[in-house]
């Protein structure tokens, strides 16, 4: 058999065949680079909608404790805004996918671990800060005297039974939720930069 | 800026290129399509930065395995599942097989093993397969050498 000439006779029987459906240039992309850049728009929107209604509330509440929390919440979520905004917008902008193999794999394959990372450390301080405010509310609403309710010891105690179950709880749910996303991804594309860097 | 029209253009007189690249690692026709308009977009998305120093087919070569090579996997996209015991009895009286031969021999390789015959077979020399892969030309020859020894015990090719 001769290598090229069978290729060649290939191509014109079963590779040259049009793929099915309506050709165009479409808006989305499923690419795992555009999905985050998709995702960080969505965290970007959820941020503003959570800073208002946080804004909101910190006029509603007239407690200093609940005041200072609250205050504190909308300093991380300005922060968390800019951040996710930032990243949103340089998600894409060096994406090689016109550079070599290597490159766009080592890109593609860093930029995705680095994203998880992000999205780890946001989990870690975030949902934590935003329980304990969410919990200084809910007491402030339902004693009327936030002041004293955190005085009692028992109080503090639950607080810091939630800060301590929801820090680990958040960051291994973000974790598990990134790995069932994009574990297949990561682990395929480290197979391919071991595949190409082989010597052989 | 250039245009769409101009894009399309050069899509449609090398569309041909995508549709191997797909065939090649692709099974199911949903996910052909899928891949097919992934790469349209991404080229679409890059063709601002052809600069015109490649042929647009190279090119579009690099963008479209670049594409399928970091695609977010499903399970029927990529991987292998033909049976390929079959080859093992093609010969030279089989010649009618010949071409469903080679294709599922290629389809067994690894991915980039893939891409590496692809462009082998399309013509293209190690150095340009190199600048395609990011590798170096040796590296590429070393690899081709490996690859066409692994073709041919699978086709049973003489010489």
């Amino acid at each position: 058999m001769d290598l090229l000439e069978t290729w060649q006779k290939l191509e014109r029987e079963k590779l040259s065949k049009p793929v099915e459906g309506a050709v165009e240039i479409r808006k989305t992309s499923r690419h795992p680079v555009e999905q985050l850049k998709a995702a960080y728009m969505r965290t970007t929107l959820f941020s503003v909608f959570f800073l208002a209604g946080f804004i909101v509330l910190f006029f509603l509440f007239e407690e200093p404790l609940v005041k200072v929390g609250i205050g504190f919440v909308v300093g991380v979520y300005v922060f968390f805004f800019v951040v996710n905004f930032g990243m949103y917008r340089r998600v894409g902008m060096d994406f090689p996918v016109d550079r070599n193999l290597k490159d766009a794999l080592n890109h593609t394959y860093s930029y995705i671990t680095e994203n998880i990372r992000f999205q780890e450390r946001a989990a870690l301080f975030l949902y934590p800060i935003g329980g304990a405010a969410g919990f200084m509310m809910g007491g402030s609403v339902g004693s009327g005297d936030i002041n004293s309710m955190m005085m009692k010891p028992s109080v503090l105690i639950l607080l810091v039974v939630v800060l301590v179950v929801m820090t680990p709880l958040c960051f291994y749910l973000t974790r598990w939720m990134y790995k069932v996303s994009y574990g297949k991804c990561l682990s395929d594309l480290k197979t391919l930069i071991e595949d190409l860097e082989r010597p052989n | 800026m250039p245009s769409e029209r101009e894009f399309t253009s050069l899509i449609d007189q090398n569309k041909g290129i995508i549709y191997k690249v797909i065939r090649l690692y692709v099974r199911d026709p949903d996910d052909e399509q899928d891949l097919f308009q992934e790469i349209l977009f991404q080229s679409w998305k890059s063709f601002a930065h052809f600069k015109g120093e490649s042929k647009f087919s190279t090119w579009l070569y690099r963008v479209g395995l670049n594409t399928v090579l970091t695609f977010k996997r499903r399970p029927s996209l990529v991987e292998n599942h033909e049976d390929l015991s079959q080859l093992n009895v093609i010969s030279s009286e089989r010649k009618g097989e010949e071409t469903e031969a080679l294709y599922l021999a290629i389809r067994e390789l690894g991915e980039i093993d893939r891409m590496i015959i692809l462009l082998h077979l399309e013509g293209y020399e190690n150095e340009e397969i190199a600048d395609i892969a990011g590798l170096l030309k040796g590296h590429i020859g070393v690899k081709l050498h490996r690859i066409k020894k692994v073709l041919k015990n699978k086709l049973r090719i003489e010489g």
